[in-house]
């Protein structure tokens, strides 16, 4: 059987049925992975014995008649930023290169409750800070479309790994696009949940005012099984929010008659490519077929949204990074002074683009520059805010692109971080905002690259984005297409 | 805009953030930090006075648990990643001495 072009879904029906067993899942995925990963890089580290001995003991499970969790069976990957308890966890970074923690994010252990089976931990760009997963230390992840492209980032080992067919499944963070923007390169489904809708306890900290743990999956299906497994108030996170998880799988089949969708005209006129704009457009006229109406509506400030997220994230990065001195994880430059130990292993083993946004964040929140420069950030992320809250007073939820362009080739921003940080134009505002939104597959370019469109919605109303991505995918095929 | 790029000093602000730099390495961070502030200036573009920042949007709800013991992460666990430990705390360098080898 030809498992890697199955759904979780599907999957998960086999397994529930006895027509698959969790060992003969997981072998299989752990087969294709060691076939293809050296191509595609998509993992970091593959944990084959704690895989393998989990499916075993759900198999044993089973047989005895005993009850399983809802995911019993399914590997899922996780990205390297996510603490596993036991598997070694990097955060892309030398740093990290042999951390492994003790204990489990709590996304992860929700997992771990349903009995999904960690297959392993996917590559990423150091502590998430980039937009290709061309990691200068642990190698790039190519796109499974086309290798000679990037898979996105800063999850772009996830996206690969699930639009490759090397897992079902994966858990993604997102801090500016890092779930969406690599689930449109790959033509997958990812989803940005609102802030607080996920415990963000046991992801290492980048910016913790924007990101979010989420799923990069085959279908809007999946990402709201998933969802519904992993969001929820977790004590051990103070800013998750205390409010019930709705039932995301239940409101899929829901029609969209009569939902109102904001369409921001400029986003599909400044900066996008012509293929993406058609494509687009192409994919409106389906949800305007099922009954969804079209509002044209502004987002007066989101092009000063990158500037603004370009000063808060390192602001955040440089307070959260301070945590790497050399005193209580893995690596340490010698020196026989304190002082000089911190900034002698924090030179050593950050890379240059995190040393690049530790350093802008120093400088903007330092004496004298703070108010010119995070005050005013803020205040702009205000005014973002402020755009959204009016505009989904009117409408249920925005429709625009995920990217730019599709996926980019290898080295094509190397040593230009400038044209990366734009390159985030479409997906930064819901971060700042804090509110979710999803990626899914509508289109292919004339290389065959997927295209992604980008679904925005009102704070806690994943369902809503959930459902109009369901609707989506049950009148097209984008989501079933696979590389090769 | 102009005014804050001319004030960045690569030097000084490693020393803040604590990452060592040659001042080779210098001279190029300088150079990119100045393009990324040119690029972030954009934010010098819009009339600010009465906006009220945002710093996100996490619970409002106060967060409260019973107040009973609960076992901490174990000693062992923890030191277990550390670079250099006794056993029971982590080893540095000295925080004090060998001031004869200070430059500043």
């Amino acid at each position: 059987m030809d498992l890697s072009s199955f759904s979780a879904y599907q999957l998960i029906d086999l397994l529930d049925r006895h027509e698959l067993s969790a060992v003969d899942c997981v072998t299989y995925f752990l087969q294709r992975t060691e076939d293809r990963n050296a191509q595609w890089n998509a993992f970091m580290t593959v944990a084959q014995d704690s895989a393998m001995e989990q499916a075993r003991t759900i198999d044993q499970r089973r047989k005895r008649g005993e009850s399983v969790g809802r995911l019993a069976g399914l590997p899922v990957a996780i990205k390297d930023g996510i603490c596993t308890a036991g598997i070694r966890t990097t955060a892309g970074s030398p740093m990290l290169e042999e951390f492994v923690p003790f204990y489990n994010a709590t996304a992860v252990q929700r997992l771990l409750e349903a009995d999904a089976i960690l297959i392993g931990k996917t590559m990423m760009d150091e502590f998430g800070m980039g937009s290709s997963t061309e990691n200068p230390h642990f190698g790039a992840t190519r796109n499974p479309w086309d290798p000679e492209r990037v898979a996105g980032g800063s999850s772009g080992g996830s996206a690969a790994a699930v639009a490759g067919g090397l897992a079902p499944l994966a858990l993604g963070s997102d801090t500016g696009g890092s779930i969406r923007q690599p689930a449109a390169f790959c033509g997958l489904t990812g989803l940005k949940p609102t802030y607080g809708r996920v415990s963000r306890y046991g992801l290492i900290a980048y910016a913790s005012s924007l990101e979010q743990i989420g799923p990069l999956s085959r279908s809007a299906q999946d990402a709201a099984m998933l969802m519904e497994i992993c969001a929820g108030h977790d004590p051990n996170d103070s800013t998750s929010a205390h409010r019930d998880v709705d039932d995301y799988t239940d409101q899929l089949d829901s029609g969209i008659e009569g939902l109102r969708i904001g369409i921001c005209r400029d986003y599909l006129t400044t900066g996008l490519a012509a293929e993406n704009a058609e494509a687009l457009e192409e994919a409106l006229n389906v949800l305007q077929s099922l009954g969804a109406q079209l509002v044209d509506i502004e987002l007066p400030h989101a092009s000063h949204a990158v500037a603004a997220y370009y000063v808060i994230a390192p602001c955040e990065a440089s307070a959260n990074l301070a945590r790497f001195d050399g005193v209580r994880y893995t690596h340490r430059a010698e020196s026989s002074r304190l002082d000089e130990m911190y900034s002698r292993t924090r030179s050593q083993f950050f890379g240059e683009e995190v040393k690049r946004r530790i350093l802008l964040g120093t400088f903007a929140l330092s004496s004298g520059y703070y108010d010119q420069y995070y005050r005013k950030a803020s205040q702009i992320r205000r005014l973002v805010k402020r755009d959204f809250d009016s505009v989904l007073a009117d409408v249920d939820l925005l429709v625009g692109p995920t990217t730019p362009g599709s996926a980019s080739l290898l080295g094509q921003w190397k040593d230009d971080p400038v044209s990366m940080y734009l390159a985030d134009i479409y997906t930064v505002s819901a971060n700042l905002a804090g509110i979710p939104a999803l990626s899914i597959p509508c289109g292919s370019d004339a290389n065959g690259l997927p295209i992604g469109m980008q679904l925005q919605g009102r704070p806690f109303a994943e369902s809503t984005l959930l459902q109009v991505a369901h609707q989506f995918q049950q009148q097209t095929d984008f989501h079933t297409r696979r590389p090769e | 805009m102009g005014r804050s790029q001319a004030r960045f000093s690569a030097e000084h602000t490693a020393r803040l953030a604590r990452i060592e730099l040659s001042s080779e390495q210098a001279d190029k961070v300088q150079g990119e930090l100045e393009k990324l502030l040119a690029f972030v200036g954009r934010i010098d573009e819009l009339e600010l006075d009465d906006i009220d920042p945002f710093y996100g949007s996490g619970s409002t709800e106060d967060s409260t648990r019973p107040d009973v013991l609960q076992a901490s992460s174990p000693r062992s666990e923890i030191l277990r990643n550390a670079p250099q430990t006794d056993g029971e705390y982590f080893l540095v360098p000295p925080v004090f001495g060998q001031q004869e080898s200070r430059e500043d």
